[in-house]
Formats: C-alpha cells, sequence, structure tokens
C-alpha cells in the first residue's frame, strides 16, 4: 500500500479521488490500529466536514477509501452502547472522553441509506486513537434507516 | 487449520490468555466457552461477516454525493450547538475537533425532499434482527 504522504512539519498531504489533495495538521490524524473491519491495511485516518450530520471518515493511505459517518450521539439514549474501556488499540480508560462514530452505507436512492448501529467506531479523544466494536445486540441493526416516510405538509411535526 | 478432537468438558488453550472450552453438545449444537482477556474481541463469524460485508458496502457508496445532500438538507436532529441528546453525550464540543475545519466537498442540497431524524427510542424504526436471548452467562 503507498501512502501519498509527505510531512513537513506539522502538515501532511494526502490524495483524495474524490476531493483532490488535501494537506492536514499532523494531530487531527485518527489511528485505528486493526483497521476498519475489511480493511486491516488501512490505519491512518482524517475526518472532513460534509454537511451536518455527515462527514467523512477518509483514508489518508488509500485516496480511493472514505467512509461517510455520522456522530454517534445523533441516535438519541436509545442508542446506548458502553465504550470499550480496557481496548488496548485505543487504550480507552473510563475517565477517557471518547467520539463514537457511525458507518453510513449510502445509495443512490437517498431513502435507501442506512446506519450500522452494530458495529460503530470508538475514538478515543486523548490519542486520537479508534477501534471498531461489534456490538451484538438485537436492538441494534447494520442497516438503520435514515429515512422516513413523512409527507412535506407534516415535516413540522417532531 | 489445527484440528484437535474433544469431548464435553475438555479444553483447548491459545497462549498466552485464551482458554475454550467445550461445553456441551446439544440437538446438534456445540456449547463453547471462552476464557480470554476482555479487550479480545471475540464474535460469531455470521456475524463479523456481517459487518465486513456492510462496511465494503458502506466504502462503495460513499461516491454518491447526490444522496447525502438529499438526506442532509433535511436533518432534523440536533445541531452541533444542541445540548447533548444522548444521556451518554460526553462533551459534545470536543468531539468537533475531530473533523479537520476548512476544505470540503459537496454540491447544493436538494430542498424538495424530506427526511426526519430517526430516534432509536422508537420501537418500529429498529429493526429487530432476533429476539433477545435469556441466561446466566453472556450467551449468543
Amino acid at each position: 500500500m503507498s501512502e501519498e504522504l509527505n510531512k513537513q512539519g506539522d502538515v501532511l498531504t494526502f490524495k483524495s479521488t474524490r476531493f483532490g489533495e488535501f494537506t492536514v495538521p499532523v494531530e487531527t490524524v485518527i489511528t485505528i490500529p486493526s483497521g476498519v473491519i475489511g480493511f486491516p491495511h488501512t490505519t491512518k485516518y482524517v475526518m472532513l466536514d460534509h454537511k451536518h450530520p455527515f462527514s467523512w471518515l477518509h483514508s489518508i493511505e488509500d485516496p480511493n477509501l472514505a467512509f461517510v459517518v455520522v456522530d454517534g450521539f445523533e441516535f438519541g439514549q436509545q442508542f446506548d452502547v458502553k465504550p470499550p474501556v480496557g481496548d488496548k488499540d485505543t487504550e480507552l480508560k473510563a475517565d477517557d472522553e471518547y467520539a463514537i462514530l457511525i458507518i453510513v452505507t449510502v445509495r443512490s436512492d437517498p431513502r435507501l441509506t442506512t446506519a450500522n448501529l452494530k458495529a460503530p467506531v470508538f475514538v478515543n479523544m486523548r490519542n486520537r486513537k479508534g477501534v471498531q466494536i461489534i456490538i451484538d445486540d438485537p436492538r441494534y441493526s447494520t442497516r438503520f434507516p435514515l429515512w422516513t416516510e413523512e409527507s412535506a405538509s407534516s415535516s413540522d411535526k417532531s | 487449520m489445527l484440528i484437535l478432537t474433544r469431548k464435553p468438558g475438555e479444553k483447548i488453550i491459545i497462549l498466552p490468555d485464551v482458554t475454550i472450552t467445550v461445553l456441551a453438545l446439544k440437538g446438534g449444537q456445540v456449547r463453547i466457552g471462552v476464557t480470554a482477556p476482555a479487550e479480545k474481541r471475540i464474535y460469531r463469524e455470521e456475524i463479523y461477516d456481517q459487518i465486513l460485508d456492510e462496511n465494503r458496502k458502506a466504502a462503495e457508496g460513499a461516491a454518491i454525493d447526490s444522496s447525502l445532500d438529499q438526506l442532509s438538507g433535511s436533518w432534523m436532529g440536533g445541531t452541533k450547538e444542541t445540548p447533548g441528546a444522548a444521556a451518554g453525550d460526553r462533551d459534545a464540543g470536543k468531539r468537533d475537533d475531530l473533523r479537520v475545519q476548512g476544505k470540503q466537498g459537496g454540491v447544493a442540497a436538494n430542498p424538495s425532499v424530506f427526511l426526519k431524524r430517526k430516534s432509536v427510542s422508537s420501537a418500529r424504526d429498529v429493526e429487530r434482527v432476533g429476539p433477545p436471548k435469556k441466561g446466566g452467562d453472556t450467551e449468543s
């Protein structure tokens, strides 16, 4: 896997087939030591803004590899998952702050776009290390639909 | 593959710190116990494969900007400024610094399509994979 990295002091440059070339501060890199499941050889990512609530988790090693993610806390109190305290990849401690990234499967029909609640990526904010954990809980689906069939006229109901 | 034959009650040790115990044979099924450090991630293969498959689809699908913009245009959920939507919300402001500020791609949102944020608390919204199991040890 060739790394398109060019480190110059505090920044690094990487290529993206979607967005061109990026130069980012080195401290923004998120390391996922075991990789996203199925992608064990790419461990370094950067998060890029997209329109709320979506962001990109973009590989800095593979220009073509990026995941659309949503903040796990967008799903409310019922998405109640315990962070993997003691996990070796992230060195997560009980008092560490963490983020939850939920990988979104985007489809050309937006109504079919889903979120994988079964395999969140936890990121330890202290060291920016992440791990994808599978939650074997029947409440959480790999394909939680982000779309609901409601008409435009009822859009002001919550 | 290393192949070992065991009777119920017998074990296999994988150094340094994993022990597999054959607990019972019943009805064409083997009940297996795994003793390992808590940080070891242990999954049934079909669940792991399901995640692997979904991740691959997600990586492929992440080229469809137009869908994202339609979804984003009508996201009714909390914004970054909204106080934590979840009991587990920890320092929402800090999470923002995961993202790099500045350059981004994307096209204009299509306002004619509406999306509601779905709350996981609405039971009908959650696809059930299977009925919850009951039992003593953590069991699947």
